[in-house]
């Protein structure tokens, strides 16, 4: 008896332990969080000093926008939106939301295209006002 | 004489206290000195990824104590609390007291 117990005991241990162990891919998804973080990386960029630093944080808004296996997403810039879901536009479920997310997307998209400082800080802008 | 002999006999074991004392005091305070913990060693970077912590001012030390990677969202503790964590923003390495301008406060 002692020793199903300290069996079941164990059991449980090891399950919890992988729930915690989880990759955060696997975590519930919060398109909300994953809006809100879009859109704060969209305010830096349009806050920063150089043209590299608007793309830098335009590239978290889109990763943040597309999730890890949708268009546009870039690894190598990082991805602030890593343990809230797979992407905003992929995790949202209502079409006018997604369509408001996916206009807020080519903005960012438009600004990492541009090598313009005032330009791409305006798309910048934008795209943070379409967040919202 | 002998309350004399007595009595420097005292001071002499006094201050051998005191020097014992002093001496234990600076070796104490020596080796709790510690080094600045260096996460992020540019050697260890790619030029991409030293080139992404240029971009987004990160430093190995916070100048704001309140504002630190062991409070950020994006910051991954280490093994332990002074460890080198990691972050999701640089796919590397961070130091817990570091900074950035991606810096978020963490909610949970």
């Amino acid at each position: 008896m002692l020793y199903r117990s300290r069996l079941a005991a164990h059991l449980a241990g090891i399950v919890a332990g992988t729930l915690i162990a989880l990759p955060g891919s696997a975590q519930a998804a919060d398109p909300a969080q994953q809006v809100a973080t879009a859109a704060q990386h969209a305010g830096l960029a349009a806050q920063a000093a150089s043209v590299e630093q608007v793309h830098m944080h335009l590239h978290h808004t889109v990763n943040c926008l597309v999730g890890p296996k949708g268009q546009g997403f870039d690894g190598k810039a990082g991805n602030p939106c890593q343990t809230l879901g797979n992407g905003a536009i992929p995790d949202t479920a209502d079409q006018a939301s997604q369509a408001k997310l996916t206009a807020a997307l080519a903005k960012a998209q438009a600004g990492l295209k541009t090598d313009d400082l005032t330009a791409a800080r305006k798309a910048a802008t934008e795209t943070q006002a379409a967040l919202k | 004489m002998d309350c004399d002999g007595a009595k420097r006999a005292a001071l002499r074991r006094l201050t051998a206290c005191l020097v014992v004392v002093a001496t234990s005091g600076i070796s104490i305070t020596q080796g709790t000195e510690k080094k600045d913990l260096v996460c992020a060693k540019p050697s260890a970077l790619s030029e991409a990824e030293k080139q992404q912590r240029k971009l987004d001012n990160y430093t190995e030390k916070s100048p704001d104590p309140s504002k630190t990677c062991s409070g950020c969202r994006f910051f991954t503790p280490g093994a332990q609390a002074t460890a080198c964590g990691k972050c999701t923003i640089f796919n590397g390495p961070a130091n817990p007291h570091g900074k950035c301008d991606d810096w978020t406060a963490r909610t949970v």
